[in-house]
Formats: C-alpha cells, sequence, structure tokens
C-alpha cells in the first residue's frame, strides 16, 4: 500500500505540474456568464426544437426535410419546419415510408420563442379547434366516396388561445376536404362521413406531399397575421420495409405471445454512447384466422412504452392512462410499429422541471449513462361489433447499455439504481381493477412509505355497494419478523352505495383508517402512530402491503352480484440506503 | 449573478478586498490544476476555476477565511461534477475534442488510468492523496456519507493498482 501511496502521490503531483495553467487572469463575471449562456442557450425550447430538426434529418432520408424517399431506403422519421417572427410550425413523420393502409402518423406543432412568458394569438377553428389545419396536394382515391382533396379548412371563428413558451401547441394530422371526383357508381354521403370520422389517415400506393399551415394573428383578431406553412413528402408503397423504424441488426429483441397476437420490442443495439439516439420499437402482430381484427384498447395507444428506471433519477418514463378506450384494426400478419414514445410524470416545483419537460418532449430517446430496462406494453379486448369476444396482454422488456467508456467490459457500467423502480401490485377481475404502487421497494428508516392505491371500472353499473368503510382495506405484514404481534381492526360494515362511471378512476388516500391489519415484531400503541404528518412510515424489515375492496355491483338495497378483489407487493425499509 | 472584478480595480474596489486578491493569487493555479486532474480537460478547468472564483466573491468575507483551500475545493469540485452531469444530459460531451497532450507528455499511464474512474472517485483520490485531506473532509466537499467516499477512494485505488501495475 505505501508504495502506491507514495508512487501516486509524485505521479499525480507531476501531472498537476504539467496542467497548464495560462495567464493569471483577473475574474471577469461577464465572461464566465457568456460561457455559460452559451451552454444553457441549448436549453430553451427553440433551441431544442433545432436539436429535433437536425437529427429529424439525420436518421430520415439524407435528404432536406421534405424529401421523398425511395421505397426500400431507410423508414426514418422526417421533420419540416416553417419560422416567422417568434412562431415556428414544425411537421413531422414517424416515418418517411410507409405501407397501403398502414396509418399516418404525422403531427405538427405550434412554437413561441419569444422572450415573454407566452403569446396570446387569434385563430379561426383547425384541427381540434385550434390554430393548426392540414391537408394533401395530391387528391386521395377513397373506395365508396370519389376523389376527395384533403385540406386545411379553418371554421370561420375568432377564438383566442394562448401559446406558452414551453407548452407547444401540437395536433396528429386532422383530416378535412371536399369531394373533388364522384365514383361510378355515385357518392355515399355516409361513406364520406365514416371516412372523415375515421381519425386515422391511411392512404394508397404513391408519393404524397404532406403540408401543415398554421394561420393566426397576435393583438386580437385585426391583428398582425401570421401564415406559416411547412410540408413533408412521404411514400407509400407495398415493396416498403416493414413498418419498424429500428434496423435489424445484433441488438437486443424481447418478444412476448398472446393468443394470435405477438409484441416485440427491439433495439438496433445493445449498447450506445451518451449522445446517441437511441433507435427501438415496439411490433404488433396479428396472425389469427380473420382477415383483420378489432380491439379496443388504452388511449395511449396500442403500443405504450415505459423504462423501468427513472431518468435522471427523477422522470418515471411511462404513459398516463385516460382510460377513454380507442379502438385500432389490424390487418393479418401487417405489423403495427410504433418508435418508443416517450411519456410520463415530473415534479413541477423541481429545479430542473424545465431541463425535465424539455426531455420528455424531445421526440428523440437519448439516456445518460447506465443499465436501462425498456419495455413496451401492448393489450385490449378483442371486438365483434360492440360485443367483447376475448383479450390479450403483452409485455416485452429489454436491456440497453449507455456508456461512453469504449474500454467497458460487459456488465460495465453497472445497472442504474433500482431504489427508484417502482413496484407495482394490480388484480383485474373483469369490470373492476385495483392497483396499489410504492414509489420504490426500498425505504431508509424514517422517510414516508410513498403508496398509491386506486382503483377503476371498466364497465359496470353505476352505482356499487361498499363493504370498506372507507373503501380499501390495508393490511401491513412484516416478513421477516422473528416473533411477530397480529392486530386486527374492525371496519365499519355498513354498506354505503358509491356513483360509479365506466372509466372512472377512484384514488384512495391513504391513512390510518385504511389499515385492516398489522403484523410486526413490535406493534404501535395505536395505528396512527405509525404515520407522521399524514405519512405512513415504517420500522426497518421487509413488508407486505396488501389492499382489498369488498363489494356488490348495485346498490345496497338490491342484491347485486359480490365482488372482492385484492393486491399486494413488497417493500423494504433498511437502516440506511446504500 | 452579482458583477464585480476578483482583481481590485475599478467600481468594485471596495468588495473585492486585498485579501481576497491574495486569495486569488495565491490558489487559483492550484485549483485549476486540481480541477484539470478531476474533469480530465484543462480548459473545462479554467472555466470552473472562473466560475468558482466568482462565487467566492459573493461569499466573502468566508466564515473561516484561514482556509480558502477548502472552500475552494468544495465548491470547485461540486461544480465539476454539477456541470459533467449537465453535459450529460444534453450531449455537451461531444462538442469539441478534449486537448490531452500535456497529460499524454507527463504521464500518459496515469492519465489513461484515471480516465478510466468517475469525476467523485477521481476528485476523492487527488484530494486525499495529493492535498492530504481527510477522507471526512472529501465526504463534506462531495456532500456523500463518509462510508461511500472511504468505498469510492477504495475501489479507485484498486483499479488504479490493477491499471498501473504497481505492487501492493
Amino acid at each position: 500500500m505505501a508504495d502506491l501511496d507514495s508512487d501516486l502521490s509524485q505521479r499525480l503531483s507531476r501531472l498537476a505540474a504539467a496542467v497548464p495553467t495560462g495567464r493569471l487572469d483577473p475574474v471577469h463575471v461577464g465572461a464566465v456568464e457568456a460561457r455559460h449562456r452559451v451552454r444553457m442557450a441549448w436549453m430553451t425550447p427553440l433551441a431544442a426544437l433545432v436539436v429535433i430538426v437536425v437529427v429529424g434529418s439525420l436518421v430520415g432520408s439524407g435528404d432536406t426535410p421534405g424529401a421523398t424517399s425511395e421505397p426500400g431506403g431507410t423508414a426514418g422519421s422526417l421533420i419540416a419546419a416553417d419560422s416567422d417572427g417568434d412562431f415556428t410550425l414544425t411537421l413531422r413523420s414517424a416515418k418517411a415510408v410507409y405501407r397501403p393502409n398502414e396509418p399516418i402518423d404525422m403531427t405538427a406543432s405550434l412554437t413561441f420563442g419569444g422572450p415573454a412568458a407566452g403569446a396570446q394569438i387569434a385563430h379561426g377553428l383547425g384541427a381540434n379547434g385550434g390554430p393548426l389545419g392540414f391537408g394533401i396536394l395530391e387528391p386521395v382515391a377513397v373506395p365508396g366516396v370519389g376523389l376527395i382533396q384533403l385540406g386545411g379548412g379553418y371554421r370561420l371563428a375568432c377564438v383566442e388561445s394562448t401559446l406558452r413558451r414551453d407548452a407547444p401547441i401540437t395536433s396528429p394530422y386532422a383530416k378535412g376536404g371536399t369531394p373533388v371526383q364522384d365514383p361510378p357508381d355515385g357518392p355515399t354521403f355516409e361513406e364520406l362521413q365514416a371516412y372523415m370520422a375515421d381519425r386515422v389517415l391511411r392512404l394508397p400506393a404513391g408519393t404524397w406531399h404532406v403540408y401543415a399551415i398554421a394561420r393566426f394573428s397576435t393583438g386580437g383578431c385585426a391583428g398582425q397575421k401570421y401564415e406559416l406553412r411547412t410540408e413533408l413528402t412521404i411514400e407509400v408503397a407495398p415493396g416498403a420495409p416493414l413498418p419498424t423504424q429500428v434496423a435489424a441488426g445484433e441488438g437486443p429483441t424481447s418478444l412476448d405471445r398472446d393468443g394470435a397476437f405477438s409484441l416485440e420490442l427491439h433495439a438496433s443495439k445493445a449498447r450506445y454512447a451518451p449522445n446517441e439516439a437511441i433507435d427501438v420499437a415496439g411490433t404488433l402482430l396479428f396472425d389469427g384466422p380473420n382477415e383483420s381484427i378489432e380491439f379496443r384498447h388504452d388511449s395511449s395507444g396500442p403500443i405504450m412504452f415505459g423504462i423501468r428506471e427513472r431518468v435522471f433519477g427523477e422522470i418515471d418514463v411511462g404513459w398516463i392512462s385516460i382510460l377513454m378506450w380507442d379502438r385500432t384494426i389490424l390487418q393479418r400478419s401487417v405489423p403495427y410499429a410504433r418508435p418508443f414514445a416517450k411519456g410520463g410524470g415530473l415534479m413541477g416545483d423541481h429545479p430542473d422541471e424545465a431541463i425535465h419537460r424539455a426531455w420528455l418532449e424531445d421526440p428523440v430517446l437519448r439516456l445518460p449513462e447506465g443499465t436501462w430496462h425498456l419495455y413496451a406494453v401492448a393489450g385490449g379486448e378483442l371486438l365483434d361489433g360492440d360485443s367483447i369476444t376475448g383479450g390479450f396482454s403483452l409485455t416485452a422488456e429489454i436491456e440497453i447499455v449507455v456508456d461512453d467508456d469504449p474500454a467497458a467490459t460487459p456488465g460495465h457500467p453497472p445497472a442504474t439504481e433500482y431504489p427508484y423502480k417502482p413496484v407495482y401490485g394490480g388484480a383485474d377481475i373483469g369490470g373492476i381493477a385495483l392497483q396499489l404502487k410504492s414509489e420504490r421497494p426500498t425505504y431508509e428508516v424514517g422517510a414516508p412509505i410513498e403508496l398509491s392505491v386506486w382503483y377503476w371500472f371498466m364497465d359496470g353499473p353505476q352505482v356499487i355497494a361498499s363493504h370498506f368503510q372507507p373503501e380499501v382495506g390495508l393490511s401491513l405484514v412484516q416478513l421477516d419478523a422473528t416473533d411477530p404481534l397480529s392486530i386486527g381492526i374492525a371496519t365499519d360494515s355498513a354498506c354505503t352505495d358509491l356513483g360509479v362511471m365506466t372509466g372512472q378512476e377512484r384514488h384512495v388516500e391513504i391513512g390510518p383508517r385504511l389499515i385492516t391489519e398489522l403484523r410486526a415484531d413490535a406493534l404501535p400503541q395505536k395505528i396512527d402512530d405509525l404515520f407522521v404528518d399524514g405519512e405512513l412510515r415504517l420500522p426497518v424489515g421487509r413488508w407486505r402491503i396488501s389492499a382489498s375492496v369488498i363489494g356488490e355491483f348495485g346498490p345496497c338495497s338490491g342484491g347485486g352480484e359480490p365482488y372482492e378483489i385484492s393486491t399486494s407487493l413488497e417493500i423494504e425499509v433498511v437502516e440506511r440506503l446504500e | 449573478m452579482r458583477g464585480g472584478r476578483l482583481a481590485t480595480d475599478g467600481d468594485d474596489a471596495r468588495r473585492a478586498s486585498p485579501d481576497l486578491d491574495s486569495v486569488f493569487r495565491a490558489h487559483r493555479d492550484w485549483l485549476v490544476r486540481r480541477l484539470a486532474l478531476i474533469v480530465g480537460d484543462a480548459e473545462e478547468a479554467h472555466d470552473l476555476a472562473q466560475e468558482t472564483f466568482v462565487r467566492l466573491t459573493q461569499a466573502w468575507p468566508l466564515r473561516d477565511p484561514s482556509e480558502p483551500a477548502r472552500w475552494l475545493s468544495t465548491v470547485g469540485v461540486r461544480l465539476a461534477i454539477d456541470e459533467r452531469r449537465r453535459r450529460r444530459r444534453w450531449g455537451f460531451l461531444a462538442l469539441r475534442d478534449t486537448d490531452a497532450t500535456w497529460a499524454i507528455d507527463a504521464d500518459p499511464d496515469l492519465w489513461h488510468a484515471l480516465r478510466r474512474l468517475d469525476r467523485r472517485t477521481r476528485a476523492a483520490i487527488v484530494l486525499t492523496t495529493l492535498d492530504g485531506f481527510s477522507q471526512d473532509e472529501v465526504a463534506t466537499m462531495l456532500d456523500a456519507p463518509r462510508g461511500t467516499v472511504a468505498s469510492w477512494i477504495s475501489r479507485g485505488r484498486e483499479r488504479l493498482r490493477a491499471e498501473l501495475g504497481t505492487d501492493g
């Protein structure tokens, strides 16, 4: 040891002495601030947009945005933008080349980049009632309808919207337009109506010039006018690459099957550099006996993505389920692919909130050094008309490593800390589902156990009879107790009618009144002692936390079908987190 | 950020005392050298040292002016680690190549071995080995538990020993 000490000290001294220190300048605050500004300028929303545009061009066709990609070429995303003053309109396509009948995934965003916190704009009613409109230069042949000229119409109106600097107005492609040539057997109004009502844009084979426009004014309806327009050329070709953005390669792949459905999550590589775009895509495939199948799914999309570890230690990347079911039709053997899409929550009062928000809004996935577990989830209920005929549930997960050390050996760097990984428990008995979540698997003693519990109703009556008061019962069991004591807490068994709606979530506030059972080496004098400032705290040990809901579908007065649903998770409380 | 020069001239003469100036002159090169070993880039070390002294002007007079080195180390090293974190988030690391000629000329083996350690470990080893700070002091500087710092140092030294082929 002495040899290393002595040798290291001498060599460090020599190395330190070799550092060029330069002239002894006085410290100028201005100079330091100027350098700082140069660095931080990248973090403004407008600069983030520049980054997106550059990346989009690179991963796209290789041509300038708007150029047509050749069939068989890359299926990368395309981005085009137009600016006027402080406003920028961006049009993005998830791919340059689509297959016939494949959903065209295009989105436009209007961004304000001025010095103020936001701008008030006046506009007509475009897509989704906002200032954006869409169109396609070439007329589209629609079976049963004829040729339609899709165009970005605005309904005459003057409404005002606030465009915040950090919150662009975004809309997926929204259809509008008029028939320009009837079909041979005459147009059918219902078919035209059905075509327009279908929010998914599908195009036949060909080269299509898709544009987005934004018309608005500042300073009121008669104020300064703005008209931004940007255009992308996409290709729809039968010979196009399968609809996935990820190149085949040696990257990790995870495949999950459920009946006639399969979900594959694939990355082109297993190892990325910290500054590198991570290309990951999920592909859902139906391979059943029918030509096509319709299913309903979470409104976040048929495929949803998440990351097990928290990004920057703060952002839970996942999706926000609002349980407004959407429907999708899958054609047999036609893969439905989506690139990894970010979503998630962040703390509004976090000092780095702006950075976190910008990271989430950047469509390109980049991650700091670490080992990351990316996953995709797909599932839904199969439909025949309005009848549910079955369902499927799929999860695929891959591991990638982000590392800038070329000398790294497998397994380096170590896995990103899992103490940040939330733990879930869930149960679904059909019609009602219950979820229990702990924000992390391990807590330091004295820290509040961040627990949430909620349940929701997919279908069913408008009223349920609840036999727990409050609605959910919680059981806390110390799994490593050596000589456990146990208490059960009686709950009010009076039946209460709860009004519910399909898709409604009920979040239950965690408190002493929920505890129905406690088993541990040491019991508190009263259950309230487990709570400090309203937050649950547990002694050192391994704990199983269970939640239960008991009730009946229907009011207390009727003989509704009884249900009982419960779920649990395990956490650990330690003396000190490593 | 409040303005002013550390050197005693102009409008900020009242704020910048001769003592502050002497601290700057006595510690500036020392701080640049320490930070260069920690961040692995002399130019970035200059920036960080500048920023550290700007903060010193704002914090002056120190509660314990007899030990400015500890204050400067604490602020400088924390800035170095935070800056690294910021740059990683946004991919700034590839903005320019690092000119490490000075290090490669002086001791290429040690330079490459140090580069394989993370910044916090490098900081802990440099500050304890070169400047004689205790592990407790370094733990305070890095805002980390003492045991954690001890583990960084231990693991870092093991890697250095393996890389440099030094007898134990």
